[in-house]
This record gives C-alpha cells, sequence and structure tokens, in this order.
C-alpha cells in the first residue's frame, strides 16, 4: 500500500517535471542524421536532389574543412527562424572547431520561413547582404512555387561556391557521380567490347604476320612510360556511403547570415 | 605515548590548514577565470554593438537620398551613436543602444513612406546587414548574460560568497534588452 503510494507520488513528480520542461525549454532541436549534411526532417527533397547536395558538401568537405548544412523542419515550434538555425548550429558543431567554418541553411515548411546562418569563420565570405540576397536570388522564387527542394538545392549550390572562392579553390565537378549506375555499367561494358575487338583484331594479324612481333617489341621499349591507356576508368571511386556517416566538427556561430519568409 | 598523540592531532591540523588553503586558492582562480569570462564576453557584446552603429550611417546616406527632411530622426541617430561608443560599463552601453534601437525603428517607419527606396537593392542589402548586426547583439548578449548568471551564482554560494567579498569580487550586471526598443515607435506628422 505504501509502496504504490510512493510509487504513484514518483510518477507524479516525474510527470510535473516533464510538463515544465516542455513548457518552459526552447524549440527541441533534433538530432542531426546520419548523413549530417542534408537532413531533410520535414521530408521534402527529392531523392536526387538529395544525392546531389550531398555529393556537393562532401566534396566541399573534404577539400576544405568547411560544412554546410541542410535541414528541413516542419515547425520552428515558436522560435525565431535565425536563432533556431543558429543553435542548431552550435549544438550540431557545424564547422571545423578552430576556423568555425560552417553554414546552416534551414527551411520551416510550416513558417514558410528560410534561413542561411553563417559561421564566424565564413562572415567574410558570406556576408549578411550576400546572404539575402542569394535567398532572393536562387531560393524564394522556388520556394514560393513550393518547389522546396529546387529552392534549397539552387540556394544550396551558390553557398557551396562561395565558399569555395573564399578558399581559393577551384570547385570540382564530379560528372561521374550524376550519371546512375546503370549507364555507368553500359559505359564500361561498351569499352570492353572495344577493347576485345581490338585484341581480336591485333592477335589476328599478329598470326598472320609473325614478323611485326619484332617490330612492337622494338617501339614498345620508348613508349612504355606512357600509361596503359586501359589500367584506369573502370573502378571509379566508391564514394562515402560506406562509412559510418558525417558529424560536426564544433564550430561555432555567431548569428551572422540572413532569412526570408515566402 | 602522550608524544604519540600530540603527533597524530598536529598531524590532522597541518592536513586540514591545507585542505582548506586548497580549496580557497581553487576557488579564488576559479572566480577569476569567471570573472574574465564576463569580461571577455562583454567585450564581445561592445564590438557587435559597434558594428551595428557602424552600419548606421550607410543607412542614413541611403535613406537621406529619398528622405531629406526628415532631420530629427537623423540626429537622434547620431546622438544615440555618440552614446554608444562614450559607453564603458554595461548600463551606459545598454542605454545607449536602447536609445540607437528606438531611432533605427523609426528611420525604418519614415522607410516605409518611400516604396522606391524600400524595394531598391541597396536598402535591401542594408537592411539584411542590420537584421544580421541584431542576430549578433542578441546572440552575444545571451552569452555575456550566461557568464554573468554563472559568475554571479558562484560568488554568491556559501563558501564562496565568503571569500568574494574578502577579495573584492562583486556581483556583475546584466545586459537586458532595453524595453522601448520592443516598443512599436510612435509615428509624428510635424
Amino acid at each position: 500500500m505504501i509502496k504504490s503510494k510512493g510509487i504513484r507520488l514518483l510518477a507524479l513528480i516525474c510527470a510535473v517535471l516533464v510538463s515544465v520542461c516542455i513548457l518552459t525549454g526552447a524549440a527541441q532541436i533534433p538530432n542531426p542524421t546520419n548523413e549530417f549534411f542534408v537532413n531533410d526532417f520535414a521530408d521534402v527533397i527529392s531523392a536526387s536532389d538529395e544525392a546531389e547536395i550531398m555529393q556537393s558538401a562532401v566534396a566541399l568537405y573534404k577539400a576544405t574543412k568547411a560544412q554546410v548544412v541542410v535541414v528541413t523542419v516542419n515547425s520552428l515550434e515558436g522560435e525565431d527562424v535565425n536563432s533556431y538555425a543558429l543553435n542548431l548550429g552550435e549544438k550540431w558543431g557545424v564547422g571545423e572547431k578552430e576556423t568555425d567554418t560552417g553554414v546552416v541553411l534551414l527551411l520551416s515548411v510550416s513558417d514558410r520561413e528560410v534561413t542561411i546562418q553563417v559561421g564566424y569563420g565564413l562572415e567574410g565570405a558570406i556576408n549578411d547582404a550576400k546572404a539575402g540576397r542569394m535567398l532572393d536570388n536562387y531560393a524564394v522564387p522556388y520556394l514560393k512555387n513550393n518547389d522546396f527542394s529546387a529552392g534549397l538545392k539552387s540556394v544550396h549550390k551558390a553557398i557551396i561556391s562561395e565558399v569555395y572562392n573564399e578558399f581559393g579553390i577551384e570547385e570540382k565537378v564530379d560528372d561521374n557521380y550524376l550519371l546512375s549506375d546503370e549507364e555507368e555499367e553500359e559505359m564500361t561494358l561498351l569499352d570492353l567490347v572495344y577493347f576485345i575487338a581490338v585484341l581480336a583484331v591485333v592477335i589476328f594479324v599478329l598470326i598472320k604476320n609473325p614478323g611485326l612481333l619484332y617490330f612492337f617489341a622494338l617501339t614498345s621499349r620508348h613508349s612504355r612510360y606512357s600509361g596503359g591507356g586501359f589500367g584506369g576508368g573502370f573502378g571509379s571511386g566508391g564514394g562515402f556511403s560506406g562509412g559510418g556517416g558525417f558529424s560536426g566538427g564544433g564550430g561555432s556561430f555567431g548569428g551572422g547570415g540572413s532569412s526570408r519568409g515566402f | 605515548m602522550k608524544n604519540k598523540k600530540l603527533w597524530i592531532i598536529l598531524a590532522v591540523v597541518a592536513v586540514l590548514i591545507i585542505a582548506i588553503i586548497a580549496s580557497l586558492v581553487s576557488t579564488y582562480n576559479g572566480l577569476v577565470e569567471k570573472r574574465a569570462e564576463v569580461d571577455q564576453k562583454f567585450a564581445q557584446v561592445q564590438t557587435v554593438l559597434q558594428r551595428r552603429s557602424d552600419l548606421i550611417p550607410n543607412l542614413v546616406s541611403t535613406v537621406k537620398g529619398y528622405a531629406a527632411h526628415e532631420e530629427s530622426v537623423y540626429t537622434a541617430i547620431a546622438d544615440a551613436r555618440a552614446a554608444l561608443s562614450g559607453a564603458k560599463t554595461p548600463e551606459e552601453a545598454e542605454a545607449a543602444n536602447g536609445e540607437l534601437d528606438s531611432a533605427i525603428s523609426r528611420l525604418l517607419v519614415v522607410v516605409e513612406n518611400y516604396p522606391d527606396l524600400k524595394a531598391s537593392a541597396n536598402f535591401t542589402a542594408l537592411q539584411d546587414e542590420l537584421a544580421g548586426a541584431e542576430n549578433r547583439i542578441s546572440t552575444e548578449r545571451g552569452r555575456y548574460n550566461e557568464a554573468v548568471k554563472e559568475y554571479n551564482t558562484a560568488i554568491r554560494k556559501f563558501p564562496n560568497n565568503i571569500f568574494a567579498g574578502m577579495f573584492g569580487f562583486t556581483a556583475a550586471d546584466y545586459f537586458e534588452a532595453d524595453e522601448g526598443a520592443q516598443k512599436v515607435p510612435e509615428v509624428s506628422f510635424d
């Protein structure tokens, strides 16, 4: 009897504590997904756009250590869009710790607001006016028509190229990635067919004229170092899908950036 | 036999004294660190306040191109900027920043009457800069207040409150958002 009373009291205390936390706490910021660079919590980005955003963000990260993170949420739960994105950036540690080179691109679907929050280290590359202009030029025209996926992709691309500029690095466009697996397979098959055909012709000619063998042996000595044409090309890099995912580097934010309603 | 007892007592007392001194030193150092944190955060707040203040001349000159005769607004802005750059303590900075807040709001009300100005790319850029500056201020102000809270709590806790008084650690001031800043600015048509 006494025991059950105690448990009931404990349950009551827990309930009160939980409700107090819910009432007073700021908006609950979700944890990052394993992809880290794309967190489509509102599920508005198409699979192909997501792959493209992911690819360019990872390439940028590998080249510069800067992290540009895209987040979509259904609701900001009453919080200001800028401070939500800033707190998220701080909590996730977007950007490298030493240089604070992180950017958060946040879209809230029901609030119809979008923001770019810029870490301390990139405030020079993307100043507030530029962030606002980028949203106006690349995001808002699409977002107005509810094309969230295209809007985010286009402004993300603009952010990425600004960050490359800041580091003085040429953006590498890896066209291979954009081809679907199927196309890649077809191409390699076609290559293989050519290779076999050429080989067959060469062998056929050599069988007919064995004297040529001596000639090839002579010329191959000169061309030994010119690289063996068929070696590369088949094994286009395995990419990043197998790894344990990405996470924040510990970057810090000070409130730079801009936001737009649409 | 008696001698041995005395030694034990002495040893215990010595250990106690060392423990007290050690805790005093670590408390003192801890308070110094927290105080330094507060000062550093305040410097950060001043930087972002100054940042916004530095934006104002551009904003004013852009608006002036369209609305030359709003002298009272421009004067209020100039006064508030002067007060801000002269501010030394959090209270002074707070007051001057509040003045600047309300002067800027009045300026933005003026802008509402000039659709061409409002739509211009130049003004949009300045408004973004201004909004960014305000975000930075609220961020750094929050961090400063956080540091103040930590420091003030530390010096008020027992037994720190005893040493804090001895070593001259006094409570730091919070930097509150000025109430005037939230007020809707008055529009006058004279």
